[in-house]
């Protein structure tokens, strides 16, 4: 099997199951009790003001045409209109989602760069004070959770010793840049504010710290495990025979083939610091798509609670099928093996 | 008279479990002259596989106990820092172990693996040079077209060119001493012939002396020039291979040749219900 | 059973950390089983207000504090572990035995069942954990601890279904499997008689670890105002309704949310322990 033909085989599936979602998203969404329109307009609307949303909505028509409906208006980008903020949803989307990528991917390099080289001190040195340490650190950041880690870091480092800011993408004294991207780092570097730059990040370390402690834990400690795993493998005995070096051993020759298990779990925990960002955004009053979803599923509002989901869950499955390919890269048994 | 290789002087290794001690090698001693062809001979768990990786220097735990003397060109190497044993491993010392393909990284090519190899020998050496040097190497066992199989990693290869690779792999520095770990038990019988020949051929032709590690008496038969017979970390009987299969002195080399099965089809072989305790019976040593 | 216990809890008990876990989980059950008893003012948690003593920082008399109503705040956390422990349990059975049947009919019966199956169970794992049950829960009527248990319960069982069913796939080519075949077992039989023991080890500790992550879930969506509603005493909300008032009244989230800490942490310590014990991978 080609690497090409893996290709496209993972991205067909991806795609079934991106459908798959979307009809159990919008399943869900149709089969709640209570009428959408109804509770969108409130209880002081006249019957036939329902009634006329809900033909607008087409709420009458039988669940497969809404669904036809649905997927028809997904592919010209029109995901309705949001009952809570009464703007098209994409609008709302546009605005609120690269505050969330933004943050996200903070959290996502904080998990490797943290959690890995913790895991791979905590295999390499197993059982010694480095090893015990890291793991302590790795479990309260399993056991711990996220809107709490949001809580005790904002106390700790942002009012008990004022490092970081408390709040917001960026300080209000400052302009922000021009909007190309939506996304503050790169934004302020394309426009070359320094000071921008350097504000939007250090308003991001915090928050994404939070939503990736859970995760640093988990990588590392499984990390660790696959590590170990691997140093008593005969391939690594047969490097120490032949004096690798033993940083390389570690960082290389041994981590190579420990990264495969990990990888896989790394992209499971994407889709749970996903889940976290709702909390952690909420804490730390980020203007983001978790909070809109929060607020839009208080409200309510089906659109908006179907794109959020819908959302999330791509978000997710890009992130699952760039991990297999990341997965491919390292293990070339997959394609190769007859 | 120094010209030994290799000189193992009452060599004891323990270690520690939560149970108590376990003594794992108990006083042996063995020699090796340069370019001779020794095996050690046992069963699972005799202690023949951890004396190679006390060789190596590769027991450094903290529960590991070793006392004796392993003398390499007349240097004692037991308590040798992890330093001076990276110049001697792979260099002077090399080791073939039992599965080819277990002992190569399924997640990089051979030829990545082969650069690590010349590197320990030569730190300044090119990757290209390296892969040059790599497939001369290669070229010289048979392998017609090393260009492949540098490319390739160890899962693509079959076990007997795997095996070849391992042994070239360990050749290349053209080391004094090879240690061979049980090096054809994961091959097929029609591949073990060849590989034993392959390893006979190369050794013989930089006089690197062998130290064959094995419970397989036909293998020894076909290898080796001198035996020693391990039980239970005691070396039972010493003599040259002739001395041995026709000779033996101690009843546990004499159980050990008889379990070897027999082409005349002489019939299970019959094991005595209680054997002794062939630790407890001295040392027979053939004069040679 | 009984030399279960013995050797294996041998060496558990080896483990001082799966002990430690031990000791923390007991703790939390027996307080919250006993709350009433052991909690200077239950009377707290229900509809009480005390506006002579609200928001007052942790002393003697009120060892957490009290909240903005002048309620004590360790009793309402006490009480909060009756909530949470009783929506892992809850959760669980649900969740598990479902997805365990699941996981069993994909697995041995396969072909066209278990195509089906274990399609709608990647679907569902392809949906954040938190998010389809903040979805589920967003939209039922109100928000309640019952539908948070329905919530999170849909989006929990899959993640039993994958570890039965890679389970079943590995034990079905063993030779007892076959025999029972032979020897005109009934599918059924089978599965319940013959594989699913086998995965007993491995469902226990995920089970147990599973107790503390569903506790986990659960406060984080309580948290957002999904759970239980007011007055009942729930730790994720307790924590959440002090988010806003930070840093000044620290003792109302600080104290909440250690008490979710303790409680994942004793379930995550005795999970691993038993997962060292039975040698398993979940």
């Amino acid at each position: 099997m080609l690497a090409f033909q893996y290709f496209i085989k993972r991205i067909g599936v991806s795609i079934i199951v991106f459908f798959g979602v979307s009809v159990v998203i919008f399943c869900l969404a149709r089969l709640i009790p209570g009428d959408p329109a109804r509770i969108a307009l409130g209880p002081f609307a006249t019957k036939e003001m329902v009634e006329q949303l809900r033909e607008t909505l087409h709420l009458n028509e039988s669940i497969f045409i809404q669904y036809k409906i649905f997927i028809v208006n997904l592919f010209h980008g029109d995901l309705g209109i949001s009952t809570y903020t009464k703007r098209p949803v994409l609008v709302d989307l546009i605005n609120y989602f690269p505050a969330t990528f933004e943050l996200v991917l903070m959290s996502g390099t904080l998990m490797l760069l943290i959690g890995m080289p913790l895991g791979i001190l905590s295999g390499t040195f197993k059982n010694t004070i480095i090893d015990h340490i890291s793991r302590i650190i790795s479990l309260l950041g399993v056991v711990t959770p996220s809107f709490l880690w949001a809580i005790i870091l904002m106390l700790l480092f942002a009012y008990l010793f004022p490092i970081f800011p408390v709040s917001e993408r960026m300080d209000e004294t400052l302009d922000p840049p021009k909007l190309i991207t939506g996304l503050l780092l790169i934004d302020s570097l394309i426009e070359g504010s320094f000071k921008v730059f350097w504000d939007s990040f250090v308003h991001l370390i915090l928050p994404g710290l939070a939503i990736a402690m859970p995760a640093i834990g988990n990588v590392s400690r499984l990390t660790r495990t696959n590590l170990s795993d691997i140093y008593d493998k005969q391939y690594i005995e047969f490097a120490r025979s032949y004096a690798f070096s033993n940083f390389k051993i570690a960082t290389k020759y041994a981590l190579k083939p420990a990264s495969i298990p990990t990888v896989t779990i790394i992209g499971l925990d994407f889709a749970f610091m996903l889940g976290n960002a709702f909390l952690v955004e909420t804490v730390f009053v980020w203007p983001g798509m978790a909070k809109y979803g929060v607020e839009v599923i208080l409200a309510k509002d089906l659109n908006g609670i179907v794109a959020t989901a819908l959302v999330f869950t791509s978000f997710f499955l890009i992130i699952n099928m760039l991990v297999d390919f990341v997965v491919l890269y390292l293990n070339p048994r997959i394609v190769l093996k007859d | 008279m120094y010209n030994k290789l290799l000189k193992i002087e009452d060599l004891e290794l323990s270690f520690k479990m939560y149970e108590g001690m376990s003594h794992v090698l108990k006083k042996i001693s063995l020699e090796l002259d340069k370019g001779e062809k020794v095996a050690l001979v046992g069963e699972s768990g005799s202690g023949k596989s951890v004396t190679t990786k006390l060789i190596l220097g590769l027991l450094n735990q903290k529960n590991v106990y070793k006392k004796g003397k392993i003398i390499f060109n007349q240097r004692d190497i037991l308590n040798l820092s992890e330093k001076e044993f990276k110049k001697i491993r792979g260099n002077n010392i090399s080791i073939i172990f039992q599965d080819p393909t277990a002992a190569l990284n399924p997640v990089f090519k051979i030829k990545d693996q082969f650069h690590e190899v010349n590197l320990n020998n030569n730190k300044k050496i090119s990757k290209k040079n390296s892969y040059i040097r790599a497939c001369e190497a290669l070229e010289k066992v048979s392998i017609r077209d090393p260009e492949r199989v540098m490319e390739s990693y160890s899962f693509q290869l079959s076990g007997g060119l795997a095996q070849r690779v391992v042994i070239t792999m360990a050749m290349i520095n053209k080391p004094e001493l090879l240690l061979a770990d049980e090096p054809s038990t994961a091959l097929d019988v029609t591949i073990q012939n060849q590989a034993l020949d392959l390893m006979d051929d190369l050794t013989s032709e930089t006089n690197t002396a062998v130290l064959l590690i094995t419970h397989n008496m036909g293998v020894v038969r076909k290898f080796a020039q001198k035996v020693y017979v391990i039980y239970r970390g005691v070396i039972v009987e010493e003599g040259l291979k002739k001395q041995i299969f026709e000779n033996p002195g101690h009843p546990y080399t004499k159980a050990l040749l008889n379990s070897i099965p027999k082409l005349s089809g002489e019939g299970l072989p019959v094991f005595d219900e209680n054997p002794p305790d062939y630790a407890s019976i001295p040392k027979f040593v053939h004069n040679f | 059973m009984n030399i279960f216990r013995s050797k294996y809890f041998y060496k558990f008990s080896q483990n001082p950390l799966s002990v430690i876990g031990l000791i923390i989980v007991s703790l939390v059950v027996f307080m919250a089983v006993f709350a009433p008893i052991i909690t200077p003012f239950p009377e707290h948690v229900g509809p009480f207000t005390d506006f002579a003593n609200k928001s007052k920082p942790p002393s003697l008399k009120y060892i957490f504090g009290t909240d903005k109503i002048g309620r004590d705040i360790f009793t309402r956390v006490i009480y909060g572990y009756r909530i949470s422990l009783t929506l892992g349990i809850v959760v669980l059975s649900i969740a598990a035995p479902i997805g365990v049947t699941m996981g069993l009919c994909a697995g041995y019966i396969g072909k066209k069942t278990e195509i089906i199956l274990m399609r709608i169970t990647d679907i569902f794992l392809a949906i954040p954990a938190l998010v389809l049950a903040l979805a589920i829960i967003g939209l039922l009527d109100r928000p309640n601890l019952f539908y948070t248990m329905i919530a999170v319960s849909m989006a929990w069982w899959p993640w039993y279904t994958r570890l039965i069913y890679n389970i079943t796939r590995s034990i079905r080519a063993e030779g007892y499997v076959a025999a029972a075949e032979i020897m005109g077992a009934s599918k059924l039989h089978i599965m319940f008689k013959e594989i699913l023991p086998n995965c007993l080890p491995s469902l226990l500790t995920k089970i147990t670890l599973d107790l503390g992550f569903v506790i986990l879930v659960g406060s984080s969506l309580s948290f957002l105002g999904l759970g239980a509603q007011a007055p009942t005493p729930d730790l994720g909300t307790m924590v959440a309704k002090g988010a806003s008032l930070l840093p000044d009244a620290w003792w109302f989230s600080l104290f909440p949310g250690f008490a979710i800490l303790i409680v994942v942490l004793g379930f995550n310590l005795v999970g691993d322990g038993l997962k060292d014990m039975f040698d398993v991978d979940v």
